[in-house]
């Protein structure tokens, strides 16, 4: 019996990939890995897992954006936020079960009040109305393109894409979005364009669109240049005209 | 392989109400933790109750085919944004663009993977679990393990094979 010829060496391997083996330790288990396919099958496991902890740390210890925060006008002095050390943060805790999070399933499906489900429709009247006069607009040959972006997949399959265009249509701009293999939404669901502005995150809902396909929306030239990207989101069809929080799409126009 | 994280996602589908008590408790600390990196201090719970909020409201949207936690990130991202906008003119713009921007999608993105990690962990023998930690999270070696648990070496060695084992084929076998 040698000391070479131990069982498996799969409980070395983790101390092996953190370099926390000594010379001699780190030798004897290269040369059982180099002939026993059971412990090199083990290390593609161990690489897997600790690469993915690491990985999940690293995220954890990202330092945060800003290191605090401007306080608020009406804020005194006394209040004003520490800096935060990202070295010392204690771990993130939340209390077990306060009182909203019992209280939010019992409100059931969030209902819209007749007043906000009518400027919802009456936002998608004018909305396709726009997009009839834009495809009218359309069928004139070749308006000078002004801006155009790839939309690139957030929450889409890989193969998703999608593309816009804006032409200049008589003071007014026209959005020409087209998008391929995105997904069938789903009964009760839909994909809308949205335009938007990263500095300000101001929103504007611009209109439904298939999963595959072309769809023109008109936007007067002035409203137009307060944007600078195109969103696509998946909604549910519920009345709820605010951003689903779900992007599929996006894509950044350059400025002008 | 029984996988609780991916049934909590069917289970809210479902408008099972304990499942997003679940949700909250196994997620709730991730959640907080990247708001807390762009949401100023005082706002930060009210962005966490108005994103598990969301996730009941909004759980007809989950694809219980795919993975639950991006989809919880990506509201708590949605949430975050719109918190900035009410607090326009006093929030600095960078931060606005880091939530907003490519970096803020990749963070969002990598803590939801972080948050899927801690709950694979979760569904581990207890042993396992704090010799990892120890180990990745708490970056101590395996002899410092030892003399902190008061246990032997090759217990600390034998506690991380295993757990690492049973991590890959629990992270292996979830939806890309
Ligand atoms: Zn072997």
């Amino acid at each position: 019996m040698t000391y070479a010829e131990p069982a498996h060496i799969a409980d070395e391997l983790p101390a092996l990939l953190a370099g926390e083996l000594t010379r001699e330790q780190t030798l004897a288990v290269a040369a059982h890995l180099r002939r026993c396919p059971e412990c090199q099958e083990e290390l593609v496991s161990m690489v897997v897992a600790a690469g993915t902890l690491r990985a999940a740390a690293r995220a954890e210890q990202a330092p945060a954006a800003w290191p605090g925060f401007p306080p608020l006008a009406s804020t005194p002095p006394s209040s004003a936020p520490v800096l935060e050390n990202p070295e010392n943060v204690p771990p993130e805790t939340v209390p077990a079960s306060p009182d909203w999070l019992r209280r939010i399933p019992r409100r059931g499906p969030a209902r819209w009040s007749p007043r906000q489900r009518l400027v919802a429709l009456a936002a998608a009247v004018v909305i396709a109305a726009g997009a009839v006069a834009a495809g009218l607009g359309l069928s004139a040959s070749g308006p000078p393109v002004l801006n155009q972006a790839a939309l690139r997949p957030l929450q889409a399959p890989a193969g998703a894409s999608g593309a816009v265009t804006v032409t200049a249509a008589s003071g007014a701009r026209q959005v020409q979005v087209t998008t391929a293999d995105l997904p069938d939404p789903g009964q009760g669901h839909f994909y809308e364009v949205w335009l938007l502005d990263p500095a300000t995150l101001k929103m504007m809902p611009m209109g439904a669109l298939a999963p595959s396909g072309q769809t023109t929306f008109a936007v007067a030239a002035g409203l137009m240049a307060g944007y600078s990207a195109v969103d696509i989101s998946l909604q549910a069809n519920n009345g709820n005209p605010a951003h689903s929080a779900v992007s599929v799409l996006r894509g950044t126009l350059r400025a002008n | 392989m029984s996988d609780p994280p991916a049934p909590v996602g069917e289970r809210l589908v479902a408008g099972d109400e304990r499942a997003l008590e679940e949700c909250y408790q196994r997620y709730g600390p991730a959640v907080r933790g990247y708001l807390r990196r762009f949401v100023p201090p005082p706002d930060v719970d009210d962005v966490l109750q108005d994103t598990f909020l969301d996730v009941w409201r909004c759980r007809g949207q989950l694809d219980p085919g795919r993975r639950f936690e991006p989809w919880l990130f990506a509201i708590a991202r949605r949430r975050a944004i719109d918190s900035l906008r009410r607090r326009r003119g006093v929030v600095d713009v960078a931060v606005v663009r880091d939530l907003m921007g490519e970096d803020g999608d990749q963070l969002a993105e990598q803590l939801a993977w972080a948050a899927e990690v801690r709950a694979a962990l979760a569904q581990m023998p207890a042993e396992q679990r704090e010799a990892i930690e120890l180990a990745y999270f708490g970056q101590l070696t395996q002899r410092e393990i030892a003399e902190r648990l008061g246990i032997p070496l090759g217990t600390v060695k034998a506690r991380v094979s295993r757990g690492l084992r049973r991590l890959a084929t629990l992270m292996e076998g979830r939806a890309l």
